[in-house]
């Protein structure tokens, strides 16, 4: 016999929610295709950062970046259940979809960023745990429970929870917070609004329907667009720092300048051109911009890094 | 086959699935600690 239940959010539970859902559901509940930006971001954090650290720890703080963020999405998944039913983009994920119980998603979440901070203190340091602990703190309860379905600026303070991962990465080989690791953060928290403001311009009507007061919905497209250009704008003298404060070298410097340059050329056509295709070429470009900062401070930190500016031979 | 027993069948593959998933993410915490408790102890950070 099949049985459906409606749930408080309105959507249908079934025998496979009861069982516990498939595997994969509880892999989707941890948005694996979000962690893998974060993953990276930490990765580099981690990377660049001075000093040394163990490989195998190494690989552990990467794997409580991503376990932690990805149970912070289970939980923004439990709380979001009403608002990720309504949406099409969402109306798939398992909880909203009844393939997941509610209640087994938060436990699922709650556990998994208990774990991952509690082994990042153990095994690395309780400075990047603390760190760790914030991001997650700060997703569910800032972004997730308070700012989301409150005011427009959401993703611009919530965005902060997302900067995170490359100032953990940072602060499991050093055991501090410092400028370069600030920037890193900075970086990424700049360029959160142009990225989710895109991927909102061509999705208002979605997030009108949900009553989620995305910047398009509240104050229209045409200012959404001004904002994306201010903030990318602001994102490339941001983005040559670790440059000049000497953490990346000169090609890293010149890659930024240009990637940097181009996201600023994409928010004027976005601008001007008021189609959903440069929204979306937009929103793409973001992600594979974060990539490319990132990849290159790799990059440049693995080749030595040559300094930005001449640096005199005293003597 | 009758519908109910098929299932009833999908929902314990289901289950046995996940109790293995359990276990081998168990073990593979066991694993984890051991090796950050040999390193940590042989001084290494």
């Amino acid at each position: 016999m099949e049985v459906s239940r409606p749930t408080l959010a309105g959507t249908l539970v079934d025998d496979a929610a009861i069982a516990g859902g498939r595997l994969g559901d509880y892999v989707a509940l941890l948005k694996p295709r979000v962690m893998s930006l974060v993953v990276f971001s930490g990765f580099a954090g981690l990377y660049v950062a001075p000093g040394s650290i163990h490989p195998f720890l190494a690989l552990v703080a990467v794997l409580c970046i991503a376990v932690s963020a990805g149970a912070a999405g289970a939980i923004n998944m439990w709380y979001d259940r009403d608002i990720d039913a309504a949406m099409s983009r969402t109306k798939g994920r398992p909880i909203p979809a009844g393939r997941v119980l509610p209640d087994e998603a938060l436990a699922f979440g709650v556990t998994l960023s208990l774990f991952s901070v509690m082994v990042m203190g153990l095994a690395v340091n309780w400075v990047a745990a603390g760190l760790l602990a914030a991001a997650s703190l700060f997703y569910v309860f800032v972004y997730t429970m308070w700012l989301k379905r409150r005011t427009p600026q959401n993703i611009v303070i919530g965005g902060a929870a997302g900067a995170f991962p490359p100032m953990i990465g940072w602060a499991a080989v050093t055991g501090s917070v410092s400028v370069e690791s600030v920037v890193l953060f900075a970086i990424i928290f700049m360029w959160t609004p142009p990225h989710f403001w895109a991927l909102a311009l061509y999705r208002e009507g979605d997030y009108a329907k949900a009553g989620v007061p995305m910047l398009p919905v509240v104050a229209g497209k045409a200012v959404t667009r001004r904002q994306m250009l201010a903030y990318t704008v602001a994102l490339v003298p941001l983005s040559l720092l670790p440059s000049l404060l000497g953490s990346a070298g000169l090609l890293y410097g010149l890659v930024a300048a240009v990637a940097s340059v181009c996201f600023v050329l994409l928010a004027l056509r976005v601008l001007r051109d008021h189609s959903d295709r440069a929204a979306r070429q937009m929103f793409g470009y973001s992600i594979l911009y974060l990539f490319v900062i990132f990849t290159f401070l790799i990059i440049d930190r693995t080749a030595g890094g040559m300094a930005f500016w001449p640096v005199p031979v005293m003597g | 086959m009758p519908r109910d027993d098929r299932q009833n069948g999908d929902l314990h593959r289901q289950r046995r699935l996940k109790n293995w998933a359990l276990l081998a993410v168990l073990l593979a915490f066991v694993i984890l600690v051991y090796f950050v408790s040999i390193i940590r102890m042989g001084g290494g950070s």
